[in-house]
């Protein structure tokens, strides 16, 4: 028994040698100079400490430093370094002197773990060299992780992005899943689901652990990790019926018109198109000679629309009815959340070539989308947990693969789209064309960006605005959809 | 018990070992990649055409650099500042600039532009300006295939309100005419 304590206590002695030898050796190398009031490290020092190779990239005269089989380039105009294919944001920009690049303190611990290498050294280093904890606080607050929230069907999808979130602990309780970050902190405070899945996500007051209250839909969920960006996915799967149970006391106070605890009641012989008017707030879009914005155009040529859908009886809802801006990802949300059988984001368009002119209509890009889905295939640790999901959950994994199995359907509503317009506009065929639109990734339903008309264009800049010109329009968009409609909507005696 | 004391002092040895390692040699990588082959070769700008709004390619002569780097850089900035004739056009407003470039591995590149690339809207610019960029990396270099765009540094959702710029996204073929096959 002595023995073992003895044992113990030289153990003890040996840590502590090995610690203070560890902690007076680095800090002699890791000199801290101040600069202008702040800290930084010299990176010959880094490089004598650390190992590795640093020298100037003959292209961007920027300094690099490779260690470990990684690539590090910093800029000195920005507070940006690159690190293999992943740009991390730094809190000070590095300063070049008399040759020598010096690096913020706080580069330390935002790159160090993409390097293999542990920061812990790096803590024991700032005991040794007496630093204040102040600047350890400083610098846990520019470590964010970014948080997203995307709403489908019968899934929610809560994506973490930020270093190190690979290594989240995720526990379950009877009510709730709480996912524990091992550093940084959490971007969002509170987000109101609904009901359904899920009723609400919080944060503790650290902003380290983020708790998602479970619903009455709730089924199971899966976590999937994905590198560059290191991202760490929570997937939550209801068990693919509606709510029927309405809980009174979860109808919020901060709640988004659109996204009501339920998902809209369709007419049963109907179909629902949600209408997306284009940018908004502070994204004015296009903006015409005569200063009209594109985003009072999509307003307003949008209203109509729903206008002139609802006298057919399909039912619609707009993702913005007023000068605000919404991220685009929400707009998608919100058409996944009220299960929308078409969704159509209207834009106005500008071009160098002040003759053209005409509508366009636009869809998800096949190359991007094969890009994306050969990547999800090689990511190593991308490991859905492989009990029964079906395509679209996978595709769900990355938001923008959503609208992947949607394509020939999208595809072939935005050709009937653009045929009804050529022939208002006698304009000839242009095809529909493809890019990765971010408004259109995450919809799980046929997508279309329609761009109405061109406000480089002077002649139908000066239209724009005219009553027939508007009617004209929306008719020509209106036909198409109530033909999407005679396929879609479900038999009036089902 | 002996096992850990030889691994505490193994460490602290390749400490002191690490600290003793002298200034940075100049890296290998460096003194390898600044091969300049003489003389300029023929390559290809990717322009709209207000014919077909579509990629058309322009002829223009480069010094052919082994380094990728250096080679996108050149090849972006003729872009950004050639006027091609007409029917063709470019895209990009006054001080429109290629800040940096960063090649990551083989197949991907990070294109750091400055503001004024993403100054007007409109799908079509925004289309133009962006795949005029990647296009022509993707037609004279095709082994690169893998793009994000960044601006003064910063990652941005889009590049100008509608095309995700969030993550790594590839040449779009579909915008290239016949011409460029
Ligand atoms: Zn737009």
């Amino acid at each position: 028994m002595k023995l073992e304590h003895n044992k113990r206590k030289y153990i003890g002695f040996v840590v502590l040698v090995y610690f203070i030898f560890f902690t007076l050796s680095i800090s002699s190398e890791l000199k801290v100079t101040t600069i202008n009031g702040k800290d930084y490290i010299d990176l010959n020092e880094i490089v004598k400490t650390y190992g590795g190779t640093s020298g100037k990239d003959e292209i961007s005269k920027y300094p690099f430093w490779i260690i470990n089989g990684h690539r590090v380039v910093f800029s000195t105009n920005t507070p940006t370094v690159s690190v293999d294919s992943k740009i991390v944001h730094l809190k000070l920009t590095p300063i070049e002197r008399d040759g020598n690049l010096f690096l913020g303190n706080e580069f330390l611990k935002e790159v160090f773990p993409l390097l293999n290498i542990k920061y812990e050294k790096v803590e024991k280093e700032k005991v040794a060299s007496n630093e204040d904890n102040n600047i350890e606080q400083k610098e846990t607050q520019g470590d964010i992780v970014k948080t997203k929230v995307d709403i489908s069907y019968d899934l929610i999808r809560i994506t973490f992005e930020g270093t190190m979130v690979t290594f989240s602990e995720v526990k379950k309780s009877n009510n709730a899943i709480i996912v524990r970050l091992p550093r940084g902190k959490l971007e969002i405070k509170e987000v109101n689901l609904g009901e359904g899945i899920a009723t609400k996500i919080s944060t503790d007051s650290t902003l380290k652990e983020m708790t998602v209250f479970l619903d009455v839909n709730f089924k199971s969920f899966e976590t999937v990790k994905l590198k560059n960006p290191e991202r760490f996915v929570l997937l939550l799967k209801g068990s693919g019926q509606k709510t029927s149970i309405l809980k009174e006391e979860s109808k919020g106070e901060n709640k988004q018109q659109n996204f009501p605890d339920r998902p809209f009641e369709k007419k049963r012989n109907s179909i629902l198109v949600v209408i997306d008017p284009g940018h908004g707030g502070n994204d004015t879009g296009a903006i015409a000679k005569s200063g009209i914005m594109e985003k009072d155009l999509t307003l307003l040529y949008s209203t109509k629309l729903k206008e002139a859908l609802e006298k057919e009886g399909i039912d619609v809802i707009l993702t913005r009815n007023s000068d605000t801006f919404i991220l685009l990802k929400e707009r998608t949300s919100i058409a996944n959340f009220n299960k929308a059988d078409l969704f159509i984001s209207i834009h106005f368009n500008s071009s160098p070539f002040k003759n053209v002119k005409g509508s366009e209509s636009y869809i998800m890009s096949k190359d991007a989308s094969d890009l994306w889905s050969k990547e999800l295939a090689e990511k190593e640790n991308a490991q859905p947990s492989g009990e029964g999901e079906t395509k679209g959950e996978i595709n769900l994994i990355l938001w923008n693969l959503a609208q992947n199995q949607y394509l020939v359907e999208s595809a072939s509503v935005a050709g009937e789209l653009q045929e009804s317009l050529n022939q208002f506009f006698g304009t000839k065929d242009r095809g529909v064309r493809q890019a990765p639109f971010a408004v259109l990734e995450g919809a799980m339903m046929p997508a279309i960006l329609l761009e109405v008309c061109f406000l480089s264009n002077q002649e139908e800049s000066l239209l724009v605005k005219d009553d027939k010109f508007i009617d004209n329009v929306i008719s020509s968009i209106k036909a198409p959809i109530l033909r999407f409609k005679e396929r879609n909507a479900p038999p009036v005696n089902n | 018990m002996l096992r850990q004391l030889t691994i505490s002092l193994l460490l602290i040895c390749s400490l002191i070992s690490c600290n003793r390692t002298p200034t940075v040699e100049t890296s290998q990588e460096v003194s390898t990649q600044d091969v300049v082959t003489e003389g300029k070769k023929e390559f290809f700008l990717l322009y709209p055409s207000s014919v077909d709004q579509k990629f058309h390619p322009y002829s223009v002569f480069l010094e052919e650099n082994e380094n990728k780097s250096l080679f996108i850089k050149e090849l972006i900035e003729s872009l950004l500042k050639e006027i091609p004739e007409e029917p063709l056009s470019n895209p990009f407003g006054e001080g429109s600039e290629l800040r940096a470039v960063y090649l990551l591995d083989d197949r991907s590149v990070v294109l750091d532009l400055n503001s004024k690339v993403v100054q007007d809207g409109g799908v079509e610019n925004e289309m133009f300006k962006l795949y005029g960029i990647i296009n022509s990396i993707n037609y004279n270099l095709p082994q690169v295939e893998r793009f994000k765009v960044i601006i003064d540094g910063q990652e941005r959702e889009t590049f100008i309100g509608h095309i995700d710029t969030s993550d790594f996204i590839p040449a779009e073929k579909s915008m290239n005419s016949d011409a460029t096959k």
